[in-house]
């Protein structure tokens, strides 16, 4: 505490001490000599005695005059050191402190500064003290409140109540920093001799505070906007906050509820119970979740809710307060009822598209059937008549005529030999698939055995090998497979030595069968006719066929969701790549 | 063996019942059997129930003589050649007939229902004439003569 008067160095003002010497100076010069001359008649003791007086007056105001002197200097001795004390007292909390001290006297200047500018601000004290342009260091949007204080320095020295400022000032480093500025008058003994600039630096609590009340902002923003209802029940079970999504989906508003509404004034009667039960488990574990209400909006309507909370209790195990976030299922349920319906109906549909196919599929069979049966009987009578014809009239018909007649019976044949390839590949279509193991060497094997046999002329080689296991139908890879060397075997038939080879390969990453022969071939620009029905690459002088071999064969591969190219050379072979996907028996 | 000689010497005296509605096959199963040199007396019946009429007989009438061997088309009016062979085997006096599917139909299912009504033998009928007498001449040589028949 700073106490001018201790330092005062008497209470008697000097005018004083000398009035009252000078009175008792008079007062002694005036009635000792009158005393004397009454004493003394002698005239020359008189003399001597008035002597003695004057001496011994000087002697006593001497004495008197010491005394004093001697008690002033130690009292001023002691002032001294006392004063020193507190000096370096003041100095030290000056030099060590935390804050910038300027000194700032009549001309504007800073007449003083501490060491701790260095620390604070980073510039050196002389540095700083002849800058001269301060605000160059104020950050831009804190000019005008730097400037509240430079408007108090200009006014001059009076008794002003203290500034203070909070601004950003760049550091010597090149950060802007918080700084608290106060600007306060210094007290001399007597009065105010200049002004004190104090600048602290609060860069961290300030920016704790900002992020404090920016992640505030974002909690409440996010309480508020989340798409989630949050609210927050008293210790009695009375909504005390709620968020604007719940209010929302109460449609009502936040008056209407906080402080006055509980959350079973919200619900359907139906579920009170269900809430007296969660309550108790919410209170017994500290939190519940997934719970589903029913709640009755303000308008009447109702949503379907997914409540979770959990409780907050005092140290006595008293709840203070519980945190709850509700979800709005409504939508949910109702898209999940819409999914179900949706998924009734189209299950009728595909019901009723299967019947159709069904009814589609019965028409196909019984027009297979008929043509099965109906189309054969006139093709029948077509070559039987014509056959009695040319056995019992062969007399009255020419040669041309019995030509003819040869050839009615050949067409009709081959009619019905389409009538049948049409039927069995029509049967391939329909027949269910039963999938096994099957060995297509074995069954190359055999096929090609068979055809040797019924040709036992022909020069044909037979190269079957490789992993030719696939899993498939075996009806019908037979038949794909009697398809594949039955046209190997035809196309090589002009070839003195024929060459059929059966074997597997891994192409592009996989398991690929391939049938090559080294027979005619076919211009692969007519590859796409290859497994169209009855499409045919060579005549039938030249090769005798219907042309719907490669097209069952493609239907079989295709029932087995693979696939099949081929890729020949005219006059030099053919090659079927076949691919069947790898199924588990 | 006195008995079986004697009932196969009958086989051959009796007749095959034709069930068929269509004249061109009819007239092409007379020449085919002409041309196999059977020589049993071939009775058309034009549909199932025809054909029936004439295996059951009429009512308090005697019961007719029975054929050797029935030639069953399938695709027939009124009652077709399936009922008809249904009829014959639940039919206590005619069930062992003989009965032979002689039919276009190539169809896995009237084969397999054929066989399961109890048909003796399943004969596609060829396109090509000169395998149709094969089969007709092979399907009288093993039936008429081969085979012991029960009735």
């Amino acid at each position: 505490m700073w106490e001018p008067n201790k330092y005062r160095l008497t209470q008697l003002n000097p005018w004083n001490i000398v009035l009252i010497y000078l009175v008792l100076g008079f007062l002694w010069i005036l009635f000792s000599d009158r005393l004397l001359e009454q004493l003394i008649d002698d005239p020359a003791t008189l003399t001597q005695f008035q002597t003695y007086k004057g001496w011994f007056y000087v002697l006593v105001t001497s004495l008197l005059l010491l005394l004093l002197l001697m008690r002033y200097s130690a009292r001023i001795t002691h002032m001294r050191s006392d004063f020193l004390d507190r000096l370096d007292l003041y100095r030290s909390l000056l030099e060590q402190g935390n804050q910038v001290v300027l000194q700032v006297d009549d001309s504007q200047d800073f007449s003083y500064s501490n060491a701790a500018v260095k620390d604070i601000l980073g510039y050196d004290e002389d540095e700083f003290r002849c800058m001269g342009d301060y605000e160059s260091i104020v950050h831009q949007d804190d000019r005008d409140r730097f400037k509240d204080i430079r408007t108090v320095c200009d006014a001059g020295i009076r008794n002003n109540e203290p500034v203070k400022q909070q601004v950003r000032l760049r550091h010597k480093n090149g950060a802007w920093r918080w700084y608290q500025m106060i600007l306060t008058d210094k007290r001399g003994f007597e009065h105010i001799d200049s002004r004190l600039l104090l600048i602290r630096d609060i860069h961290e609590e300030t920016s704790m505070y900002e992020r404090l009340r920016e992640s505030q902002i974002r909690f409440e923003h996010l309480f508020q906007e989340a798409p989630v209802g949050y609210h927050s029940f008293g210790g009695d079970f009375t909504i005390i906050d709620i968020n604007k999504s719940e209010l929302n989906l109460l449609g009502c508003s936040r008056e209407a509820v906080v402080g006055k509404k509980t959350w079973a004034d919200l619900i359907v009667p139906d579920d009170l119970p269900t809430f007296e039960q969660h309550k108790k488990d919410l209170l017994e574990k500290g939190y519940v979740e997934n719970l589903q209400y029913t709640i009755v909006r303000e308008d009447g309507t109702r949503r379907s809710v997914i409540l979770n909370a959990r409780a907050f209790f005092d140290d006595q195990d008293r709840l203070l307060y519980t945190l709850g976030n509700v979800v709005d299922m409504t939508e949910q349920i109702r898209a999940q009822e819409e999914i179900r319906e949706l998924n009734i109906s189209l299950e009728k549909k595909v019901i009723e598209r299967t019947r159709d196919l069904e009814m589609a599929n019965r028409e196909l069979e019984s027009f297979a059937y008929s043509v099965s049966h109906d189309l054969r009987a006139p093709l029948r009578g077509i070559d039987g008549f014509s056959q009695a014809l040319a056995d019992k009239y062969a007399e009255k018909l020419d040669q041309r005529g019995l030509q003819y007649l040869d050839r009615v019976c050949k067409a009709s044949q081959r009619m019905g030999m389409l009538i049948d390839d049409l039927l069995s590949l029509s049967r391939i279509t329909r027949s269910e698939l039963e999938y096994e193991q099957v060995d297509l060497g074995a069954v190359s094997r055999e096929i090609l055995e068979t055809l040797k046999d019924r040709e036992p002329d022909r020069q044909v080689d037979f190269d079957v090998s490789g992993d030719l296991v696939v899993t498939g139908d075996a009806r019908l890879l037979r038949i794909l497979m009697q398809n594949l060397l039955d046209n190997a075997w035809k196309y090589t038939s002009t070839r003195d030595r024929a060459r059929i080879v059966v074997d597997s390969a891994e192409i592009d990453g996989r398991k690929t069968m391939f049938v090559r022969d080294n027979g005619v071939g076919f211009n692969m620009k007519y590859h796409d006719k290859l497994f169209v029905p009855f499409q045919r690459l060579h005549t039938q002088d030249d090769f005798p066929g219907t042309g719907i071999g490669l097209a069952t064969v493609q239907r079989i591969i295709g029932r087995h969701g693979g696939t099949i190219r081929a890729d020949s050379k005219e006059n030099e072979g053919s090659v079927f790549y076949l691919f069947l996907p790898d199924k588990s028996v | 063996m006195e008995y079986s000689k004697s009932r196969k010497a009958d086989t051959l005296k009796r007749h095959i019942l034709l069930v068929e509605d269509n004249p061109d096959d009819v007239a092409l199963t007379l020449m085919a059997l002409e041309k196999s040199n059977i020589l049993n007396e071939v009775r058309v019946a034009r549909d199932g129930e025809e054909a029936l009429q004439i295996l059951l007989g009429r009512e308090g009438e005697e019961p007719p003589e029975l054929p050797a061997v029935v030639l069953l088309d399938l695709n027939i009016p009124k009652v077709n050649g399936l009922e008809v062979l249904r009829e014959i085997r639940s039919t206590e006096r005619i069930r062992r007939l003989l009965v032979v599917i002689l039919t276009s139909s190539g169809e896995e299912q009237d084969i397999l229902r054929g066989y399961d009504l109890g048909a003796n033998s399943y004969i596609r009928k060829p396109v090509d004439f000169e395998k149709f007498v094969d089969a007709v001449k092979q399907l009288g040589l093993y039936w008429l003569v081969l085979n012991e028949p029960a009735v």
